[in-house]
């Protein structure tokens, strides 16, 4: 195998990388767990649909924001090392900007500005591409998706950025069968 | 003797028999008659007759005693004159070995065999000739010719069969052991021996003998090891550790481990330097990882018997403890080789714990994991007042440096009584740092046990005296902090009755479940046998539920189920000869103070429940299960109820006796439930987990009860009822499991699940089916994937029907099980995708069913696609990505990330 084009790179912890802080609840909650499921005497009545209440009654909607997006893309393989994009820090969660309204009817925007590990990364365009690949297949079609360089972080950042969000140049690509196999095996570690 | 030898030639299957009657017939004085009469014979051009004969001779041999010097000596001379005929090798040196075990064998035939030994091509006879001839080589070697070790070595050389090599390495043990040998045949014996160095013999399937690579590894190493071939033998396995391969370093350092404590002390002065200075770089350039590390070090260990001389030398390394990397490897060597010689330990810690502590103040913190590594030793490290400064220091240095010297203060903690005090506050200071909060409360979990004394005065008074008095959210987290460091039984005592005051001066639910949340966790963490006085520390507490029954904070259904899980655990700790105290306690407590029986139920019944479960006999209550079902008919509230319920099935499992006739019983529930009385619930209920009781000890009064719960799936207003209720047979439940001495027999649910399956198939597909499949819904929840994989082709078409019943519980039972049996059952799975598939994407995209449902549907569809492979889902591909595209944009992040998995699985 040929050298890495960066062969000691910075590397982050998995622990290191940002997650979503989980809400916790301090007070300790009284479990009826099976009790209820079974109970006579457990509200909503027999033969209507089991409550999930917390879940149905609640409308509460969750929308798409940086940290989900994050934890898509963070998982990618990077095409040279054993390790993840988040890892590297090719990909952070200040760099993912989403913009939505919340409307199922309005068009939607991410945008991840990407890292390379060097100014010259040869495969900065590979990384773009297998994000779009990973964003396109996981969001609803009204996602509008926009990956560049982080500016100042590559030396030919125009081009890159150019060739990244470039419909014509990005369907020619995934129609290469050779270029499609590396960006599975990038994904094939994504959770 | 004629006919018996002319038997003999022309018979091949009773041969031995044959031989045996010649023996009898030729006898020690016929011997030469015998020799004469098959004389034409043994010179036979013939090699067919001519080996016959030789086999003959041979074989009577073996079986004739009393034979004189000469005797031996003219049919020695005879048979070794035949020795360079190849067709007759094996019976001639069977023959020979035959005349050499007799114990008036001359010793010069021994010398005339082996000069014509040596004129003998072994290597191209086959391996049975080559085991005859090492056989008499093995005999003929008690002789000790001079001529032997010559030809022993010449003819053993090459042997490469296992049966053959196992014995050539005994022959070199016995030639090293017994024989004066010179240098030069000392290193014939070595040479001969160590070429098979390393053993990487795989032994072939069909192989008649069953000679393993370990024996032969043994029976090596055995020769290896012998003393008088140290001189080759040491610097030879030296050499061997250049070798890349893990398992030939570690079988040659664990080699020479051996040849080292073979030899006495004036033989180890010798070698010792030569093998420190060969294996010292397995542990220095390696890390403790490293599979030779331990070798390594075992093989070092060996050399501390050279006193000061060793000592000495190991210090010589100490110039790299001021190196961080090389200096860690410097301590685990000191570690290592000390481990069992505490004198030299001290020695050398001492002098590397000045090196390491002098230096520039801004190098130490790098230093710490040299000390680390240093404390984790079995003794005492030296200079621990110069250990502790640095650490100290350590800690408020750089924070990956700052995290092992917290690590290192607990580990002086654990060598010194005197520093612990110090370090515990230290560490319990520390937890208030957010970045060092997890490291300082892994350490304090570890100083629990061994140094409880400390650890409650300068830990837990401490942690105590931070708790507000009112409920606050930062309690919270003390308490979580006490919970996981109350591991030993000194400081849980502490903690209850500290706990217990506290929560006697609050009126705040909160602040009362909370502090019992915080005992249930930190007793969860002992064993059985720490916890055997438990309730007597905590029955004060648990007591207050019961008599201060006006203090809010004591009533709430959530303060109660805390105290039940404590009073589970103290219960099932004590042992038989406890019980009885125990027992007199809570009579005394519950007959005086509630009633549990009364009109108005109780939750405390839940406390009195938990209080006894685990009792080997039940307390002498009276209980009256008539008594106790009119009490339950007074209350909806569903945590009340299961304490009578939970009642009902402990005492149908552990102690039927107390229904007095419980067939009765039984019949008094299912007239209650017949006759429509405003009880039916509670009675339907009742029955049900009356049933529960019986079903876990495989008692067949629990299977009709669940056979009367089936037929009432049928009836037009029970039916729903059943249906619902028919779950509690299964469910499981904290209280009803064998630590708790509930008799839990094996596949009571495969029982049941062969009983009322068909029933149920059959039902759902009738007008009830509803009823049907939320009853089939609990069996499919509980039931076993190996026990419900036989059943799956008849119950698999009523799963996909379920899809579409919008009762959340069996859609989640149906999916549960196609996800929990999809790998045993792929076949059948892959013959139903047409219907699979679709139904799961309908459910996924359903926003009217719970996120729960909708993620499980999507984890199984990913699952159908990573289990049945590509090939299989390949037809549905499209359909598939292009279906997910609702429950991409799910309004649940849940339901999202399993759709984006999903998606990911039929791209790939």
């Amino acid at each position: 195998m040929a050298e890495p084009i960066n062969s000691n790179p910075t590397v982050l912890e998995e622990w290191q990388l940002p997650t979503r802080a989980e809400t916790k609840n301090d007070c300790v909650e009284l479990e009826l767990g099976e009790l209820a499921r079974f109970s006579l005497f457990s509200p909503p009545p027999i033969a209507e649909p089991e409550a999930d209440a917390p879940e149905l009654t609640d409308d509460e909607i969750e929308p798409i924001d940086a940290q989900e997006i994050f934890d898509l893309i963070a998982s990618i393989s990077d095409p040279e090392h054993p390790l993840t994009l988040g890892q590297l820090a090719v990909v952070q969660l200040d760099r993912i900007y989403v913009t939505d309204t919340g409307s199922p009817d309005e068009i939607a925007k991410v945008h991840v500005e990407i890292t390379p590990t060097i100014t010259h990364c040869s495969l900065a365009t590979l990384i773009g591409l297998g994000i779009r690949v990973r964003l396109e297949r996981s969001l609803p079609p009204r996602y509008r998706i926009k990956i560049t360089v982080t500016p100042g972080s590559h030396q030919s950042e125009e081009q890159v950025n150019k060739q990244l969000n470039d419909k014509e140049r990005v369907a020619a690509a995934c129609e290469n069968e050779q270029l499609v196999k590396v960006i599975s095996q990038m994904l094939a570690t994504c959770k | 003797m004629q006919s018996l030898i002319n038997e003999y030639m022309l018979d091949n299957e009773n041969a031995e028999a044959t031989a045996q009657s010649l023996a009898q017939a030729v006898g020690p004085d016929n011997i030469l008659e015998f020799i004469r009469l098959l004389g034409d014979q043994l010179v036979q051009q013939d090699d067919n007759v001519r080996l016959r004969a030789t086999c003959c001779l041979s074989d009577t041999l073996k079986h004739i005693t009393g034979l004189n010097r000469q005797q031996i000596e003219v049919i020695g001379t005879f048979l070794t004159d035949r020795l360079d005929d190849s067709a007759c090798l094996l019976p001639v040196s069977t023959g020979l070995l035959t005349l050499a075990n007799l114990s008036n064998f001359p010793s010069s035939l021994a010398s005339i065999i082996l000069e014509r030994l040596v004129d003998i091509e072994v290597r191209r006879e086959p391996q049975v000739k080559r085991n005859a001839i090492l056989r008499l080589l093995d005999a003929l070697s008690k002789f000790k010719s001079p001529s032997f070790v010559k030809t022993y070595v010449d003819l053993a050389s090459g042997e490469k069969d296992p049966e053959n090599l196992m014995l050539l390495l005994s022959l070199n043990q016995k030639i090293l052991s017994n024989y004066t040998l010179s240098s030069s045949e000392k290193e014939d014996i070595f040479d001969l021996s160590f070429c098979y160095f390393p053993v990487t013999f795989t032994p072939p399937k069909n192989m008649p003998y069953k000679i393993t690579a370990e024996e032969i590894k043994e029976q090596l190493r055995q020769t290896l090891i012998n003393p008088s071939i140290a001189e080759y033998t040491i610097p030879g396995l030296i050499s061997k550790l250049t070798a890349i391969s893990i398992t030939t370093k570690v079988e040659t350092l664990s080699t020479l481990e051996a040849c080292l404590k073979a030899l006495d002390a004036g033989q180890l002065h010798a070698y010792w330097l030569q093998v420190w200075d060969g294996v010292k770089y397995e542990v220095l350039h390696g890390t403790i990882e490293n599979e030779t590390h331990e070798s390594a070090i075992n093989v070092l260990r060996c050399l501390i018997t050279q006193g000061d001389e060793f000592t000495e030398v190991v210090q010589k390394e100490f110039t790299n403890l001021t190196n961080p990397k090389l200096g860690v490897q410097v301590a685990h060597l000191i570690v290592g080789v000390t481990e069992g010689y505490p004198r030299e330990f001290e020695l050398l810690a001492n002098a590397a714990v000045e090196t390491v502590v002098d230096g520039p103040a801004n190098e130490l913190n790098s230093r710490v994991p040299i000390i680390n590594v240093l404390l984790k030793s079995s003794y005492p490290v030296p200079q621990g007042d110069s250990i502790l400064s640095v650490l100290l220091a350590g800690v408020d240095g750089d924070v990956d440096f700052a995290k092992d010297a917290i690590q290192g203060l607990g580990l002086l903690a654990l060598q010194s009584v005197e520093f612990s005090p110090l370090i515990i506050q230290k560490l319990t200071a520390l937890l208030n740092n957010p970045q060092y909060e997890e490291t300082a409360l892994e350490v304090l979990i570890t100083l629990a046990k061994p140094r409880s004394g400390p650890m409650v005065e300068n830990f837990l008074s401490v942690l105590l005296s931070e708790l507000s008095e009112n409920w606050d959210p930062a309690n919270a987290r003390i308490l979580n902090i006490l919970a996981k460091t109350s591991v030993s039984k000194e400081l849980l005592t502490k903690l209850t009755v500290r706990l217990y005051n506290r929560a006697l001066a609050s009126t705040e639910t909160d602040y009362v479940v909370a502090m019992l949340h915080c005992l249930v966790t930190a007793a969860g963490h002992l064993d059985k046998s720490e916890l055997s006085s438990f309730y007597d520390t905590v029955f004060p507490f648990l007591k207050e539920f019961v008599i201060s029954s006006s203090s809010p904070a004591f009533q709430a259904n959530i303060a109660i189920d805390q105290a039940c899980q404590l009073g589970e655990i103290a219960g099932r700790a004590i042992p038989s000869s406890g019980q009885a105290q125990y027992v007199g306690k809570i009579q005394e407590l519950f007959t005086k103070k509630t009633h549990l029986f009364g009109k108005r139920p109780t939750n405390l019944m839940s406390l009195f429940v938990s209080f006894i479960v685990a009792l080997d006999e039940p307390p002498r209550v009276d209980i009256s299960f008539v008594d106790l079902a009119d009490t339950l008919s007074h209350s909806n509230d569903i945590y009340e109820r299961s304490g009578y319920l939970r009642l009902v099935s402990v005492a149908a499992n552990k102690w039927p006796q107390l229904y007095g006739d419980v067939d009765l019983y039984i019949q008094w529930l299912k007239k209650s439930i017949e006759t429509d009385s405003p009880s039916l619930l509670n009675s339907l209920e009742l029955l049900a987990w009356l049933g529960r009781g019986f079903i876990l000890r495989n008692d067949p009064k629990g299977f009709e009860i669940a056979n009367y719960l089936t037929g009432l799936l049928v009836h037009p207003t029970l039916g729903q009822f059943a249906a619902k209720v028919f779950g509690v047979l299964l469910a499981k439940d904290r209280l009803l499991v064998k630590d708790n001495g509930i008799v839990v027999r094996q596949l009571f649910r495969q029982r049941l699940l062969v009983e009322q399956l068909d029933i149920l198939v059959e039902g759902a597909r009738g007008p009830c089916r509803v009823n049907y499949m939320i009853a089939l819904g609990a069996i499919l929840r509980y039931s076993p994937a190996k026990a419900l994989i036989p059943h799956l082709p008849k119950v698999l078409p009523i799963i996909l029907e379920s899809f579409d019943i919008p009762y959340e519980a069996v859609q989640l039972a149906a999916i549960g099980a196609v996800l929990v049996t999809l790998s045993d059952a792929s076949k059948l799975f892959a013959a139903h995708l047409d219907a699979l598939i679709p139904g799961l994407l309908a459910v996924s995209s359903k926003p009217e069913l719970s996120a729960t449902v909708r993620s499980t549907a999507l984890s199984t569809l990913a699952e159908i696609a990573n289990v049945l492979g590509s090939g299989a889902v390949e037809p549905y591909r499209q359909q598939v990505i292009s279906g997910l595209v609702p429950a991409l944009g799910d309004p649940k992040r849940s339901v999202r990330r399993q759709a984006a998995r999903c998606r990911q699985a039929y791209y790939s």
